[in-house]
C-alpha cells in the first residue's frame, strides 16, 4: 500500500510538473490540463490495447501537447481570455476524448494488453515510475536552460521585455502551453497503464491536485527560482499528498473527506511558507557576510 | 546616408470620430548615423507617440525607412530585433525572475540552442563590458534582475538594447524613475556605450533640460505633434538654457494647450 502510494506520487508528480509549467513559469491559468489529462489516458488506453505500451505514453504526450497548442492558439491569435480558452478546450476535448475511445466512458485494460507496468511486481512499477519522472524532469530543467526555454520563462516573467528583444512572444506561449500539457497528459497516460482501467471522468478535479503538489512541494523550497529545486519539490509534494490520501482513505474509509481535507492542506502548506528560512540558512549568510 | 527617415508620420487617435485627436501631424525627421537627439516636449505632446510609432505599436500614416529600408509592413517583434529600446520604468526591460546572465543570452540574438562555449565566451565579454561602468553587475551575473535596484536594471537593459546589432537605439525617459546621482551616472554611461559602439543613432526622449543641452548633439522640441526647434551640433552648443527656457516656456504657456 505504501508502495502503491509512491508510486502515484511519482506518476502525479508529472502532472505537477505540467501545472508548475503553465502556471507558474508561464504565468498562464490553463485549465486545458483537466483534458489533456483524460486525453492521455484516453490515447494510451487504445494504443496500449493494440501492443504498443511505450508509443502509447508517447502519442498520449502528444495528443496533450495538441490540446495545449489549441488553447495556446485560442488565446494568442484570436486574443480570447487565458481561462475561457482553456475553457473551450477542455470543453472540446471532452467529446474529442469520446471519439478517441469510441464513445465507450470507461475502458477495462484486458489482461492480455501488456503495459509498462508489471502489476505484479510492486517495487518493479516504483522503479519504472521513479525513472521515468526523474527523465521527464531532468529533460525540463534542460528545456528550461536553453534558449527557447529562457524565451518561454521570460514570457511567463515580462512579456513586454521579450517582445522589445525581437521575439514572437506568441510562439513561445503555443511552446510552454503545449510541453506543459504534454506532460500532464504523459501522466494521465501512465496512470491508465498503472490501473489498468481508463474512465473519460480521470482528467475532474485533476488541477486541484496539481495545484496542491505545487504548494506542498514549494512550501519546502525557499529559492523558488530555480526550475530544479522546485520540481524536486514537486516530487515530494507529490508523494506526500498520496500519503495524505492513503491516510484518509485507511481512517475515514471515505475518499470523500479528500476534497476537504485537500483544502485545508493547501492552507497548511501555505502557512509553512511564510515560516522564515531555517537557521542554518541564516548563519551560512552571516558567515559570509 | 541617413540612418533613420520618417516621412509624413501621422498618427491619430479615435481616427474618423468627431473626437478625433491628432498627435502626431506630418512629421518629418532624418538622422544621420552618429545623432544622439534629444527630444523635449510637454506632455501629451507626441514624443513617446513618435517612438511607439517606430516599433509600431500604433498604427500611423506616412513612412518610415531604416538605413534606406521602409519598415512599414514589419510587425513590431521584427522591427525590434533592429531597435533597441529602453522605457521608463526599470521593470520593463528586464525578465526578474531570470538570471542576469540569462538576460543578457536572451538578449544575444543568436540563433544557438544551446551552444555552452559560445555562451561562456559571450557572458565574459558582457562582463568586461559590463565591468567598466562600475556599478557591480559583473559580480552578480547569477542573481535574477529581479534584486537589483533601478539603475542597475536601467544600464543592464540599455546595454542589451545596444550590444547586439542594433541599428537605432530609442531611450524613452530613462532616468526618470532614478534619483539625481544614479540619473547622472547612466546618462554617462548612456554616452559611453554609444561611443563604444561607434554610434548607433539614437533617440532620447527626456524632460531634463540639462541633460538635454549636455548630451547628445542635435536637440528636438516637439509641440502639438510637430517639431518646433531643431538644433543640430555648434548651434545646439551655443544654445543657452534661458533661450531653451523661453522656447519651452513658450509652449507651456500656450493656453490652447493647457485646454487640451
Amino acid at each position: 500500500m505504501v508502495l502503491n502510494a509512491i508510486t502515484l506520487g511519482f506518476i502525479f508528480a508529472l502532472l505537477g510538473f505540467g501545472i508548475f509549467i503553465s502556471f507558474k513559469i508561464l504565468n498562464f491559468t490553463d485549465l486545458t490540463a483537466e483534458a489533456s489529462f483524460t486525453c492521455g489516458a484516453a490515447i494510451s488506453v487504445i494504443i496500449t490495447q493494440l501492443g504498443f505500451p511505450i508509443l502509447a505514453i508517447f502519442l498520449g504526450a502528444l495528443g496533450g501537447a495538441f490540446a495545449g497548442a489549441i488553447t495556446a492558439l485560442l488565446h494568442t491569435k484570436l486574443k480570447i481570455e487565458k481561462v475561457l480558452s482553456g475553457i473551450l478546450t477542455l470543453t472540446a476535448f471532452y467529446t474529442v476524448n469520446l471519439l478517441i475511445t469510441d464513445f465507450k466512458p470507461n475502458i477495462n485494460l484486458p489482461k492480455s494488453a501488456i503495459g509498462i507496468f508489471p502489476t505484479e511486481n510492486p517495487w518493479l512499477c516504483l522503479a519504472i515510475a521513479a525513472s521515468i519522472t526523474v527523465v521527464v524532469g531532468l529533460l525540463i530543467v534542460f528545456f528550461f536552460k536553453t534558449k527557447p526555454g529562457m524565451a518561454v520563462r521570460a514570457t511567463g516573467d515580462n512579456e513586454a521585455m521579450v517582445s522589445t528583444l525581437g521575439l514572437n512572444t506568441d510562439n513561445y506561449k503555443i511552446i510552454g502551453l503545449a510541453l506543459s500539457n504534454a506532460v500532464v497528459a504523459a501522466s494521465g497516460a501512465l496512470f491508465m497503464q498503472y490501473e489498468r482501467y481508463y474512465d473519460s471522468t480521470f482528467g475532474t478535479g485533476m488541477m486541484v491536485v496539481g495545484v496542491v503538489t505545487i504548494i506542498i512541494g514549494g512550501a519546502f523550497v525557499h529559492k523558488r527560482h530555480y526550475t530544479s529545486l522546485m520540481l524536486t519539490g514537486i516530487t515530494f509534494g507529490s508523494i506526500a499528498y498520496r500519503f495524505l490520501y492513503m491516510g484518509v482513505l485507511y481512517f475515514t474509509n471515505r475518499p470523500q473527506y479528500m476534497k476537504l481535507i485537500s483544502a485545508v492542506a493547501i492552507v497548511i502548506f501555505i502557512l509553512i511558507s511564510y515560516i522564515p528560512l531555517p537557521k542554518r540558512e541564516a548563519k551560512k549568510k552571516e558567515a559570509k557576510a | 546616408m541617413n540612418s533613420l527617415s520618417i516621412k509624413k508620420l501621422s498618427v491619430a487617435f479615435q481616427k474618423g470620430t468627431p473626437s478625433e485627436k491628432k498627435v502626431l501631424d506630418e512629421v518629418n525627421l532624418e538622422l544621420e548615423k552618429d545623432d544622439f537627439v534629444c527630444i523635449l516636449g510637454s506632455n501629451g505632446t507626441g514624443k513617446s507617440t513618435l517612438l511607439k510609432a517606430i516599433l509600431g505599436l500604433v498604427p500611423y500614416t506616412g513612412s518610415i525607412s531604416l538605413n534606406e529600408k521602409p519598415i512599414d509592413n514589419e510587425k513590431p517583434y521584427k522591427r525590434a530585433r533592429k531597435i533597441g529600446v529602453v522605457y521608463q520604468d526599470p521593470l520593463t526591460g528586464t525578465s526578474p525572475n531570470l538570471t542576469v546572465g540569462e538576460n543578457l543570452l536572451l538578449a544575444s540574438r543568436k540563433k544557438s540552442f544551446l551552444n555552452k562555449k559560445a555562451n561562456r565566451a559571450f557572458l565574459n565579454k558582457a562582463k568586461e563590458d559590463l565591468s567598466s561602468y562600475g556599478l557591480g553587475i559583473e559580480e552578480r551575473m547569477r542573481t535574477p534582475t529581479g534584486l537589483l535596484s533601478g539603475g542597475m536594471r536601467q544600464v543592464l537593459t540599455l546595454y542589451m538594447a545596444s550590444t547586439f546589432d542594433s541599428e537605432l537605439l530609442l531611450l524613452d525617459e530613462h532616468t526618470a524613475a532614478l534619483d539625481p546621482n544614479a540619473a547622472t551616472k547612466v546618462m554617462d554611461i548612456t554616452e559611453n556605450i554609444l561611443v563604444q559602439k561607434k554610434h548607433i543613432p539614437t533617440l532620447m526622449v527626456t524632460h531634463n533640460l540639462d541633460f538635454a543641452l549636455r548630451y547628445g548633439n542635435r536637440l528636438i522640441v516637439l509641440n502639438k505633434g510637430k517639431i518646433v526647434l531643431d538644433v543640430k551640433n555648434e548651434e545646439k552648443k551655443s544654445l543657452t538654457r534661458e533661450a531653451l527656457l523661453e522656447s519651452y516656456g513658450a509652449i507651456l504657456s500656450d493656453k490652447t494647450l493647457l485646454r487640451e
